[in-house]
């Protein structure tokens, strides 16, 4: 059809309506998040922003790349999976559908960024505590996305197997979720084992991202549309459920099988111990390895241990000034000033006294290679699955696209998006909340906390001056030029080493509420935890494309706004229990055990599709906006708490709102039979 | 028994010319249906598929909503009350079956669903032309083997559905509300799209909306009009791409009177004394809603252009793209597409295609060109699903740019 030309100036009018309501909508969605996060900041915290420049830049970007990526989502990616899915089912058997539910579940579990977010969970955890989870992390990461990836294929495939025989969700459910409960408690009782089930329920949690869980949700919806018959399949729904159950599986069957390599959990000095040299060895490739995790990972005491005399360990301290190939044999890329800052204990600071100390506050990371990176992530995210689509639609269906610029504009968008988001996030929004999240144990803390170690070269003493209190008693102080705002320091004694001239001051930050106190800094934290939880789901595009996606399927019934509410409270209530579980050194299994039985029994009273609407949602909300935010603050917790790992708290924001949902619907549920059966009676008796 | 035959009193039916026409060239012959449209929960929609299944009948299901009011007092015991709507989901089950089966489907249908008791659901049928590669039929043995009561006394006559195709999202609601304070009946919405606006442009079609939320509401015929014209003023429709809405005649229905939930005034709601009086009075006559001063407005009927058709057409939904093609070439716009899953007769007849069922409203000079035009690219000839329904349409109105 020939189109018709729109002036410029009617073009613009149109264009400016467009993007002012899209963009409105996501100003709306990241709102409060960003409105919570300053005011705990500023206002109860008392911490003035960081570099609020750069923040509110990254704020920009967020808005800009949650809109660009709805958008793109909606114009192409969604279109285009219905398409492939209402095909499929005509031109190709239930074998070779299930081979591209498989390959598509692979290459977007591949693709999907959040991935390496289990990196930065798992960043703080030692060789020596979790040998097996330490293993999985590090010598077997690409094992670990491989075995997640099939995972997901599996299911993917398995999820349109069920909509291609129209077979009901429920029993899926109810057998694969009491497997991984099992599987779970036995996992508890080895030592091992149990580290890893906060990794696995997290993995589950993290692989159904913003790009796929749209296009998956697409396809489900066109495959069961084109095979369904009647109203029996849950519309399309119930793909993300067993894409995030599946993995946990996976990595459970790889963690048991590794298992059998990785040695038993040890304390540092054993691990560190020639004895035990043989076992340790077995996850790093070679004894120099092993001397540099015990540099840059552990104590004085495994240094010691591991040189097994104090002599040779002596030496090694001090050849880290005077010899730099024993330096980088020792601690790799690691500048000994920041090894010294960061790792050294005191006797080994004194031992390298004589040592000039430069610190750079360096900071602020380039904006440029943000974006490079992110461009990166972003094109592996989009690139490969949209070109999936395209080649199985065009070159083996033999389908022609229906509004093809309008497609491909979608998929550009998806990218600028997905690249502007991302790249807000870290920049902006992660900085905010990570600042928040490192202010955060103050709250409880009944100590000061250890903000930052200044070293100043060439102290001279005759800059100090003495002052006096009404009491009388008198205290030295010195005048610090930071950055040229000029600030009295109190100077300690201790903190000034005679020999290298250096003094280094030690910044930090009184605890919040008095000692007393803290059992209301915790509730402060879990507060705290509720909003972000709450705050960045209704930010999260895989929950808003969701939203949209039921709102066509249950035609208003269950408004966009009215789901993301529901699914924002349960991630909430999440994220509290999550919380407490690193708060209180509990083990996970006593939260995902019950929250998934609960779950079990809610799902055997409602509706097919109400239970594939909430345990999808539950595998939608842990996206890039929730992801980084609550790992910020997860793993500042439990650094502050010395609790090995932040695993657990997105499985946690993925088990509630299954629940929230689920309630919801029983009980829109109830009021409709009530209303019907009351009318019936009525009319009976009359 | 009813003394008020609608149709039959009308001059001029283009349905009926289509129908001439068609059986004087010899090549298609149409067949006079009744269609049946049942409106029902989702809780009882499961009996109904049942009832069909056994009928024997080839429906097909869309989703939608009904939408009630519902008055609450406010929280915490403080003064006035809160009127609120509630969705409540619903399915709805199109098919066709011959007229001289269609009173007893219905009275079996709503023994089936219970839908005498108000808050279960609509049924009406409307008597239309329709175009199929098989003669729609019944499982008579089974219908005969039905006891079921004659509802006459619960049927209306004389109605007619008014169907309101909106632009703008969330305007659903909005025309929702004026349904329910007009106290007209539970109104019905499901969502479609409309891609007529969005084809004729070039990528900036992408700031307009396909999606089109679609109003049905059942009302007396002599009401219809005057509502058709306050609905017009109220949403606004004689503004450009807000949307359009035209009238289709019901020979017969049950309309569901629980407009609202909630605190009651009085020993029975206005719609059930209204309900009551219909009952009392065969029919539906005796309301009058318009004053002197509405009648005369009524004498102005430039708003409205008469004698429409409403063609619709299901069919497979790659096919459905061609045959809306073939409508624009004679000049038959803004068609309004629904998903619709075919209920399957048995449940291993195979992967069935994906349907869509497309309306359009077509005015009288043209209905005779466009039926030939679909007829020609259609492939109803060999298709057992395609269907292609032509129903009058005594009242539209669509805003035309000028």
């Amino acid at each position: 059809m020939k189109h018709k030309k729109v002036p410029l100036r009617d073009a613009l009018v149109m264009l400016s309506g467009y993007a002012r309501s899209r963009i409105i909508a996501q100003i709306r969605s990241v709102a409060f998040i960003i409105i919570y996060l300053i005011i705990f900041q500023v206002l109860i915290l008392r911490v003035p922003l960081s570099n609020a420049l750069l923040t509110a830049g990254g704020i920009g970007l967020v808005i800009t790349g949650l809109t660009f990526f709805l958008e793109g989502l909606v114009l192409g990616f969604m279109p285009l999976g219905e398409r492939v899915g209402v095909k499929l089912p005509a031109r190709a058997g239930i074998l070779v559908i299930s081979v591209f539910g498989l390959i598509l579940g692979f290459v977007a579990t591949l693709a999907e960024p959040a991935i390496t977010a289990l990196r930065t969970a798992g960043s703080t955890v030692t060789a020596w505590e979790a040998p097996l989870l330490y293993l999985i992390l590090h010598d077997y990461a690409e094992w670990l996305i491989l075995s997640v990836g099939i995972g997901v294929g599996v299911a993917v495939a398995m999820g349109m197997f069920r909509f291609y025989y129209n077979l009901s969700i429920k029993p899926f459910i109810l057998i694969i979720i009491p497997v991984l409960l099992i599987i779970s408690l036995f996992f508890v009782s080895d030592g091992n084992l149990e580290r890893i089930i906060g990794l696995a329920w997290d993995c589950g949690a993290v692989t159904t991202g913003a790009v796929t869980v749209p296009l998956v949700l697409a396809l489900g919806i066109g495959i069961s549309r084109a095979a369904g018959k009647g109203k029996s399949t849950g519309s399309g729904f119930g793909i993300v459920l067993l894409a995030s159950a599946l993995p946990v599986l996976a990595v459970y069957i790889l963690s048991f099988i590794l298992n059998f390599r990785a040695p038993e959990p040890s304390s540092e000095v054993e691990f560190f111990s020639a004895k035990e040299r043989k076992k340790s060895l077995i996850l790093f490739g070679n004894e120099e390895q092993l001397r540099r995790y015990a540099f840059t990972h552990g104590t004085e005491k495994g240094r010691i241990s591991y040189f097994n005399n104090v002599e040779s360990y002596q030496s090694a301290i001090l050849s880290l000034n005077n010899d730099p190939a024993t330096r980088s044999s020792l601690l790799g890329n690691l500048p000994v000033e920041d090894w010294i800052i960061n790792n050294a204990s005191e006797t080994e600071r004194e031992m390298l006294s004589y040592l000039k100390l430069t610190t750079e506050n360096n900071k602020t990371g380039s904006v440029g290679k943000t974006f490079a990176l992110e461009a990166y992530n972003g094109a592996r995210a989009v690139i490969p699955l949209s070109l999936l689509l395209l080649i199985v639609l065009t070159g083996f269906l033999r389908e022609k696209i229906r509004y093809k610029d309008e497609v491909f504009l979608g998929i550009v968008f998806t990218l600028i998006g997905m690249i502007l988001l991302t790249s807000g996030i870290k920049l902006g929004l992660a900085t905010l909340g990570g600042d928040v999240g490192a202010q955060l144990p103050r709250a409880f803390a009944h100590e000061d906390k250890f903000i930052e170690r200044i070293v100043i070269n060439n102290f001279d003493k005759s800059l100090l001056y003495t002052t006096i209190s009404t009491d009388g008693t008198h205290k030295s102080y010195f005048n610090f030029n930071d950055n040229g705002t000029i600030l009295p320091v109190e100077f300690i004694e201790d903190q000034f080493n005679e020999a290298g001239r250096t003094y280094e001051h030690i910044i930090t930050s009184p605890p919040l509420f008095r000692r007393k106190l803290s059992v209301l800094g915790i509730f402060l934290v879990l507060i705290f935890a509720y909003g972000l939880g709450y705050g960045a789901t209704m930010a999260e595009p895989a929950l808003n494309a969701m939203g949209i996606t039921v709102e066509g399927i249950t035609v208003g019934t269950i408004k966009k706004a009215q789901l993301v509410q529901i699914v924002s409270l349960g991630v909430g209530s999440g994220m509290l229990l999550g919380l407490c579980r690193i708060l209180f050194n509990l083990p996970l299994v006593w939260f995902i055990i019950p929250s998934y039985i609960l779950l079990i029994l809610l799902t055997i009273f409602s509706d097919e599709e109400l239970t594939a609407i909430a345990w999808d949602s539950g595998g939608v909300t842990t996206g890039p906006v929730t992801v980084p935010l609550v790992l910020a603050m997860g793993l500042s917790i439990s650094g502050e708490m010395n609790i090995p790992d932040g695993f657990g708290l997105l499985a946690m924001a993925s088990a509630l709102p299954i629940i929230s949902v689920l309630l919801y619907g029983l009980l829109i549920k109830a009021k409709q039979r009530r209303s019907i059966l009351l009318r019936r009676n009525t009319v009976a008796n009359e | 028994m009813n003394k008020e035959h609608p149709i039959k009193e009308k001059v001029f039916s283009p349905s009926r010319t289509v129908w001439r026409t068609q059986m004087a060239k010899g090549i298609y012959s149409p067949h006079r249906v009744s269609r049946i449209t049942c409106i029902v929960n989702e809780l009882i929609s499961e009996k109904v598929s049942v009832f069909l299944n056994d009928l024997g009948v080839t429906a097909y299901i869309e989703n939608g909503r009904f939408v009630r009011e519902v008055t609450k007092p406010r929280r915490f015991n403080l003064p006035g009350e809160k009127v609120s709507l509630r969705n409540i989901p619903v399915d709805i089950f199109r098919f066709t079956v011959p007229r001289e089966n269609s009173k007893k489907v219905i009275d079996n249908i709503i023994e089936t669903g219970e839908l005498h008791i108000p808050g279960r659901g609509t049924i009406f049928s409307q008597d239309l032309m329709e175009f199929s590669k098989e003669q729609p039929s019944v499982n008579i043995d089974f219908l005969d083997a039905t006891t079921c009561r004659d509802y006459s006394d619960v049927l209306l006559h004389k109605l007619s559905c008014v169907v309101c195709v909106l632009s703008s999202p969330g305007s659903g609601e909005s025309l929702a509300k004026a349904a329910l304070d007009l106290g007209l009946c539970v109104p019905l919405v499901t969502f479609g799209s409309g891609n007529y606006m969005r084809d004729q442009l070039g990528l900036i079609r992408i700031t307009i909306s396909p999606e089109k939320e679609i109003v049905h509401l059942v009302m007396p015929e002599q009401d219809s009009e005057s509502i058709i014209r306050i609905l017009i003023e109220q949403l606004r429709l004689d503004l450009p791409g807000r949307g359009f809405i035209y009238q289709t005649p019901v020979s017969m229905g049950l309309l569901d009177t629980y407009l609202k939930i909630g605190k009651q005034k009085y020993a029975a709601t206005i719609e059930q004394i209204i309900a009551a009086i219909d009952q009392l009075k065969s029919g539906t006559g005796w309301r009058k809603r318009l004053n002197e001063e509405h009648q005369e407005k009524k004498s102005i009927k430039s708003l409205f252009p008469q004698n429409n058709c409403e063609i619709s057409i299901i069919s497979d939904e790659d096919r459905i793209d061609i045959l809306r093609e073939a409508c624009l070439k004679v000049g038959a716009t803004g068609a309004v597409s629904e998903k619709v899953i075919p209920l399957a007769r048995k449940v291993n007849e195979g992967i069935s295609s994906t349907m869509i069922r497309s309306a359009i409203n077509v005015p009288a000079d043209i209905t005779d060109k466009v039926v030939d035009m679909l007829l020609e690219i259609s492939t109803i000839r060999e298709d057992p699903t395609e269907r292609i329904h032509v129903l009058d349409s005594p009242a539209a109105y669509v805003h035309k740019l000028k």
